[in-house]
């Protein structure tokens, strides 16, 4: 054994001990990883198929809108499935950032489901109804069909008719399973047990008929055989004079955390988040409220305990003084994901009012959402920022003429755990438009707010659609 | 009734050694009405003065040359002046001694049978008791049969007067009539096969030829022997190869003599192809001689085919009785072979037959039985049963590179010999070299897939230990040694992870690996042995030729089944020659031997033609899969990237600290205890590791290109350097140790060998039951459900609803597959026929056109950019898509998709059907045609089109769809085909051929025209090209096998 061995064997031992080090000092290369769900993934977009529900009832009239988000012009085919038909497809072209709004009366389609098919660019589609004397609802159209629909917020009480609108837009047959949750039970009723939707079609399941007489709950929809939408209208014409049109879009899976951009404690009426736990655990939840001054918690909101399938609500006014607009997020502190809903009850027009909306599971830095009408009306967008640092917050407006980048609304500053309300009244010309909103720095959540005047005294809130 | 007149003509030429006898016995005959002519075929004038002497009654005739012996025959019977009035005439060779009553009892036999040509018994010239010839037959290719066993006794077993094919022109004996009907000899043969030519003659005009075995003669055979000086060594074989073509072509029916031919041509191509094994060049050159000359004659051959024919009163099929049936060469080769076998008096059969004998067994197994190493050895295979229980107990394996086996075994080599894959879209590209193979193990297992397999898996272990254990037995005899080697390469990495995941790559090298690794060391430097300190002896070409051949040969397999080992080999190659640059050689002979390695691992790709052409393609089938991060690579990456480098060199993925003791400690013991020799190659093997260990991190963590290869094929070359290591190490401490006095070096050495059996003891022996399969992931469980009911109903649909393809998708479904997979956004997937995955969709060469296509709509539907994927998917003919159901993402993707439904979920999978599927092969209505025959297909009109429209052709296989239009296609339309776009595809209606057009950019369509009736047919043609290729590589591949391996006596017996 000669020296030379021994050192030839001790600089073999230190080239393998580097491996070690070298995997340390050595970083993995970045690629490309695999492309994310939504329009701002990579490559060219194909097409896209948007399912708006258009509810049952006279008076009621329904626009479908639908925006072009990409540079490149696209191709349109629009057509409905009313009753257990299709009807034809009416097929158009629709320039770069450029938005058009159909009147589903125009589709053939008195009642059923509006469906836009957008062919080369990334769009986003939306559902507004108006209603003389009866109220105003917007919802965003659906971008698929799925197996489960989650709803925090329903009611049969008396003068509260809920209606599940579900469509079935496949020549097969689907069978849907609905869920009741409230506060006290979990039941699934006799009737909705296996509840056949036919092919080409949309049922519209009136709630009370099958859980009457129950003031809150939330609603479990289940697709055993097929693919469905299923979206919520709500008609409110109680005694005591609330009044209300909602229509809402479900959510397709719980989550561990939801986050509302917007919302305002009344000074008259109340504002409620309704958490469902459709689980078979107990979810333990804290609630935060961003306000445009500060975050604020409570420790009743630390650890909210909420029954596995069971409905809870949240009064917000025993934690925020009447008049405070703000953010909120709930989360849920063990995993355990739940369904949130907010649901507000305000004076618009010198007449109680009644809205639902959901919210988004997480902030994001590009959205979308639809503001204004077509009968003016009065929109704010609620900005909130739950990240840690400031954001740099950027509005587009994307209306019947073109894209419109208002200086006002090129800089908007939100700090971390607040939010920041911009009236975009002024911007709409009392038309309605797709609001792009981007934001630098941190991630946020948006929402919108419309007020509408007579005929229609109502309000309608709706949260972006992340990009 | 007077004696018939007979005229003997005795042909002699430089016979003067056997003539004496002859003209003796010619006068010693008891035939009183016998001439005699003699004549000179151009001898050195030698043969006068005994014609003088001997028969001075007789003609004299002489030629100044030598003209063949059927012309100088021929010329003897027009200048003869007995021949007008001979009755017969006795043709005799000068080698030929009759006995006295030869002549007559050949004539009373022509008197009897009324025969044309009679012939006698031929006997040994110098042992009168061997038989040589008692009349004869030949195969249809001209190839004598005497019928006879090598010096034959003649105990009169053959003394039957009876017809046969023909009798030797030695002694013959024809008649007037024959001669004038039939002519005499043709001038063309010179030497050799004359005589069947003339008695296939007689036979065809009705002449009988009878052997009559009383008149019998001693010939020489003196030719045939070589015994004449005068004749050149090739003349034998220049003459009989081309004068048995010559005898095909002027006497066989019309209907035969072509294929005849054809098949003759076959088989002087494999007489070529074996002398040029046996490395006997020089007597190629007579066959192509031979082909040119018979060229040469075929005017004449035409001419005297016209007359023979013309004169044909019998047919071939009667001619048959005469004649051996069987190419009786080779089955008395073989018989030869097998009775030597028994006796064990073997000299020209295979060694590998010597080794089987049962004498050889036995003396085998005595010794075995006696070695000390057979109870490791047993201990080593114990421990492998137990380590590969789950291979060979378990079920059919899936995943990895070992995809289950089609239904039909002969696909993959249906496959490969055809110039179209029915694979994925299909395509032209070459299937693999790796079919053959696979189709072998399959066949031999007799079709049986769950048996090929685990032969597969278990036979290519077992093929690494025993090269490793041949390569370490020439560096030591120290059988402790060999087993701590054989067992750090039995229970190290690679093969727990590629039996795991199926891995036929990785165990194709970790087979191949020691026998590489040993050539082509052994061909750049030398082997350290006992003798480690002998300067090495320079290799012969011979002997670097026979090496280089075998390396050819074994990276060629390896490569065939594991095409991204084929760069590691290079790399391999090229650092064992930059560490031979400080070897003993001098400049010209290091080069020389780098030269000699570097072409074989080039010989090694072009045994793979043409499948190793596709390289040469801009989307080469080699390159492009090796270096786009297709396949294994992607996934090595990912699932490698944290501890890529350490993992490669301390070889213990998932073995922890243990392993790395043992990689350490080895390491260390052989550099620290060898010297010498033994050192040299320790430094090489440890610079092979650590070479390989920084490229398998860099790629591993992104920075190298990510060729196809799996963790377990990066760690190959490591872990054999680790096993040679230590075999040095413990070869250092028997040999090293006992040289000094006890001291620090004992204890380093107890130190280390104490941490490396602590090392295998606590990490590696305890993961011996861990290995085996996979975890049941549905990849490895696929060959197993699909065969079940899920293939039942693909089989059905497919039945009921035409030809249609599968696409699979998602990581959880195909996550430890490597081979033939795709990546689109990070999900692998992989299109097949509806029997879903099987061996035929691995090993794909580069995305086609069409594949391309389908990755594209794959990227949008999980990206949610596309909401009618399926309206996309119809022109491939994809109905169906299989998914991962825990795949969240991949399941809402395809939930949102408007035109396809689930059909089927289960714990594993998930079945999603496209609802306005297009059949594979369809009649397009008229709404379709300007989408379909737009070249360039715009997603925005194909996703409008109502797919439903079109009819499915009937479900036939590929290449033979047949329908009828029936009125139910009005013309004009389009008969659409869902595979890539070739050339080679053919439509026909009504027996007009249809104009073939590219559709969709990728794929083929063919249009109707107005008013076309009938039958439709679809098939492809086959590519004669793709025949020659393969034809070459079989043939390159057989050389190169017999090259490296058969001696040059053992292939003589076929070509005597």
């Amino acid at each position: 054994m000669k020296p030379t061995a021994l050192t030839a064997a001790a600089v073999a031992l230190v080239v393998m001990a580097c491996g070690v080090l070298l995997d340390r000092l050595v970083p993995a290369r970045p690629e490309a990883g695999p492309a994310a769900p939504g329009a701002g993934s990579a490559g060219r977009f194909l097409s896209t198929g948007w399912y708006c529900p258009v509810p049952p009832g006279d008076g009621l009239s329904s626009l479908a809108a639908v925006t072009n988000l990409g540079d490149e012009p696209l191709r349109l085919r629009r057509w409905g499935v009313a009753g257990s038909a299709a009807t034809p497809f009416q097929v158009g072209d629709l320039g770069p950032k450029d938005r058009r709004v159909v009147d589903v009366k125009d589709l053939g389609i008195g009642e059923g489901v509006a469906i836009i098919e957008a062919f080369g660019a990334a769009t986003m589609s939306d559902a507004l109804v108006l209603g003389r004397g009866t109220g105003v609802a917007s919802t965003p159209c659906s971008v698929q069909p799925w197996t489960r629909w989650l709803f925090a917020v329903a009611s049969t009480a008396r003068g509260q008719d809920t209606s599940l609108l579900v469509t079935n837009p496949f020549e097969e047959e689907a069978v849907i399973r609905v869920r009741i949750v409230t506060p006290d039970a979990d039941a699934v009723p006799a009737r909705l047990k296996d509840l056949v939707i036919p092919p080409l079609s949309q049922t519209a399941v009136l709630m009370a008929e099958y859980y009457p007489e129950t003031a809150s709950f939330g609603m479990d929809v289940t697709a055993v055989r097929g693919r469905v939408v299923v979206s919520r209208f709500s008609h409110v014409a109680t005694r005591d004079g609330l009044r209300g049109l909602g229509l809402e879009l479900g959510l397709r899976a719980p989550a561990p955390r939801w986050q509302f951009a917007g919302g305002a404690v009344p000074e008259e009426g109340d504002e409620h988040i309704v958490l469902v736990n459709p689980t078979d655990r107990e979810a333990l939840v804290q609630v935060i409220f961003q306000t445009e001054a500060e975050q604020v918690g409570a420790p009743e909101l630390a650890e909210l305990p909420v029954p596995a399938a069971r409905q809870i609500a949240v009064k917000v006014a025993d934690f925020l003084p009447r008049g405070t607009r703000h953010g909120t997020t709930v989360a849920s502190s063990n995993g355990v994901p739940i369904v949130a809903e907010r649901q507000t009850i305000a004076t618009v027009g010198g007449g109680r009012r009644v809205e639902s909306t959901f919210g988004v599971a997480a902030p994001a830095s590009r959205w979308a959402l639809p503001v204004g009408s077509p009968s003016g009306g009065e929109d704010s967008l609620a900005i909130t920022n739950t990240g840690g640092r400031a954001a740099v917050a950027r509005v587009a407006l994307i209306t019947d003429q073109g894209e419109a980048r208002p200086p006002e609304l090129s800089q908007l500053s939100v700090e971390p755990g607040r939010r920041v309300t911009v009236d975009l009244t002024p911007f709409l010309g009392g038309g309605m438009a797709t609001a792009l909103v981007e934001s630098a720095g941190a991630a946020v959540t948006v929402e919108h707010h419309l007020v509408l005047g007579e005929p229609y005294r109502d309000f309608a809130d709706g949260p972006g659609r992340p990009l | 009734m007077a004696a018939r007149r007979v005229l003997a003509v005795l042909v002699t030429h430089n016979g003067k050694q056997w003539l004496g006898e002859s003209l003796g016995a010619l006068a010693a005959q008891d035939y009183p009405a016998l001439d005699v002519v003699v004549v000179d075929n151009g001898s050195d004038g030698s043969a006068e003065p005994s014609v003088r002497q001997l028969l001075p009654w007789a003609e004299f005739v002489r030629l100044e040359r030598n003209v063949g012996f059927g012309a100088a025959a021929n010329h003897a019977l027009e200048v003869s002046s007995s021949a007008p009035g001979a009755d017969c005439f006795v043709f005799l060779h000068d080698d030929v001694a009759m006995d006295p009553d030869c002549v007559r009892r050949l004539v009373e036999a022509a008197s009897e049978t009324e025969a044309g040509i009679v012939g006698g018994k031929a006997v040994a010239w110098d042992r009168p008791e061997v038989l040589v010839e008692v009349g004869m037959a030949a195969d249809q290719f001209g190839y004598p049969f005497s019928g006879l066993e090598d010096g034959e006794i003649d105990q009169g077993q053959h003394d039957v007067r009876r017809d046969v094919l023909f009798v030797t022109s030695a002694c013959i004996l024809a008649s007037r009539s024959m001669v004038e009907r039939c002519g005499s000899w043709d001038g063309g043969y010179f030497a050799f096969g004359e005589d069947l030519d003339l008695c296939m003659r007689a036979r065809l005009s009705g002449f009988r030829v009878v052997v009559q075995p009383a008149a019998r003669f001693r010939h020489a055979v003196a030719l045939a022997n070589r015994q004449r000086d005068a004749e050149p060594a090739n003349a034998i074989r220049f003459y009989t190869r081309r004068n048995r073509p010559r005898t095909i072509a002027k006497n066989a029916a019309g209907h035969r003599v072509w294929a005849v031919l054809f098949l003759y041509t076959v088989l002087a191509t494999a007489e070529m192809v074996m002398l040029a094994t046996l490395r006997r060049f020089d007597e190629i050159p007579a066959y192509p001689k031979a082909f040119l000359s018979f060229l040469a004659s075929v005017p004449d051959v035409l001419r005297r085919r016209r007359a023979v024919q013309k004169r044909r009163t019998v047919s071939d099929r009667r001619m048959r009785r005469y004649m051996v049936r069987d190419l009786h060469r080779g089955r008395v080769f073989f018989e030869r072979r097998l009775s030597e076998w028994g006796s064990g008096t073997l000299e020209l059969g295979a060694r590998t037959f010597a080794r089987l004998s049962p004498v050889a067994l036995r003396a085998t197994l005595r010794a075995w039985v006696r070695r000390p190493a057979t109870a490791a050895i047993a201990g080593v295979a114990l421990a492998l049963v137990v380590a590969l229980h789950g291979v060979l107990f378990g079920d059919v394996l899936g995943g990895g590179g070992l995809w289950p086996y089609p239904e039909s075994v002969g696909r993959l080599l249906g496959e490969y010999l055809a110039g179209w894959r029915d694979v994925g879209l299909g395509t032209s590209a070459a299937a693999p070299a790796a079919f053959p193979l696979l189709w072998l193990a399959g066949a031999l297992a007799l079709g049986k897939a769950w048996l090929a397999q685990k032969v597969l898996v278990v036979g290519l272990v077992a093929a690494g230990l025993i090269g490793l254990n041949r390569s370490i037995g020439r560096r030591t005899a120290f059988v402790p040694a060999r087993v701590f080697a054989v067992v750090i390469y039995a229970a190290g990495p690679v093969v727990a992870l590629a039996v795991g995941t199926g891995d036929l790559g990785a165990l194709a090298l970790y087979a191949g690996l020691p026998y590489i690794v040993e050539i082509v060391q052994r061909m750049l430097v030398s082997t350290p042995g006992r003798d480690e300190e002998r300067a090495p002896t320079p290799l012969t070409a011979n002997e670097m030729a026979r090496d280089g051949l075998r390396l050819a040969l074994i990276a060629a397999g390896v490569v065939a089944l594991a095409p991204s080992a084929y760069p590691a080999l290079g790399l391999l190659c090229l650092l064992a020659g930059l560490h031979s640059l400080g070897a003993v050689w001098h400049w010209g002979e290091r080069l020389r031997r780098m030269l000699w390695v570097a072409a074989s691992i080039g010989l090694a790709g072009l045994l793979l033609v043409p499948w190793s052409l596709e390289a040469a393609r801009p989307e080469g089938a080699i390159l492009a899969p090796l270096f786009s991060g297709l396949g294994g690579g992607e996934r090595f990456r990912a699932q490698w990237s944290g501890q890529g480098f350490s993992s490669m060199f301390l070889l213990n993925p998932g073995a922890g600290v243990p392993a790395a003791v043992v990689a350490v400690a080895v390491a260390a013991g052989a550099l620290a205890l060898s010297s010498g020799a033994r050192r040299r190659e320790c430094d090489r093997l440890v610079l092979l590791w650590f070479a390989f260990a920084l490229a398998g991190g860099l790629v591993a963590k992104g920075w190298a290109p990510a060729p196809s290869a799996s963790a377990a094929m990066w760690l190959t070359v490591p872990l054999v350097s680790l096993a040679m290591l230590g075999v040095h190490m413990a070869a250092g401490l028997r040999e090293e140790l006992p040289r000094h006095a006890l001291g620090w070096r004992h204890g380093l050495a107890l130190g280390l060998l104490l941490a490396v059996s602590a090392g295998v003891l606590a990490g590696w022996l305890p993961r011996l039951g861990a290995w085996g399969r996979a975890s049941s992931t549905l990849a490895a469980d696929t060959g197993d459900a699909v065969s079940g009911p899920i293939s039942s109903f693909f089989e059905s649909t497919a039945t009921q609803k035409g030809e249609f393809r599968i696409l699979w998708m998602g990581e959880g479904l195909l996550g430890p597959v490597r081979a033939g997979v795709r990546s689109s956004a990070g999900t692998p997937f992989v299109v097949t026929r509806p029997e879903g995955l099987t061996m035929l969709d691995a090993f794909r060469s580069s995305p086609t056109a069409g594949e391309r296509r389908v990755e594209e709509v794959v990227d949008a539907l999980l990206g949610r950019r596309l909401h009618l994927a399926g309206h996309l998917l119809a022109p491939a003919g994809i109905r169906f898509i299989v998914v991962d159901p825990a795949d969240d993402r991949m399941m809402a993707a395809m939930a949102g998709q408007r035109d396809i439904a689930l059909r089927q979920q289960q714990t594993e999978l998930a079945i999603f059907e496209t609802l306005e599927p297009l059949p594979r092969a369809a009649f397009a209505p008229e709404p379709l045609i300007p989408v379909a025959s737009a070249e360039a297909p715009d997603d925005r009109a194909l996703m409008q089109v109502d797919w439903g429209g079109a009819a499915a052709l009937p479900r036939e296989s590929l290449t033979g769809f047949r329908a009828e239009l029936d009125g139910r296609t009005t013309a004009p339309g389009l008969i659409l085909l869902g595979d890539n776009f070739n050339s080679g595809w053919r439509a026909t209606a009504g027996g007009e051929r249809l104009r073939h057009a590219e559709a969709f950019g990728w794929s083929n369509a063919f249009v109707l025209p107005a008013g076309a009736r009938g039958a439709v047919g679809i098939g492809y043609a086959r590519d004669w090209v793709r025949g020659v290729w393969v034809t070459l590589q079989a043939g390159m591949v057989a050389i190169a096998i017999a090259m490296a391996r058969v001696r040059t006596r053992e292939l003589e017996g076929l070509l005597r």
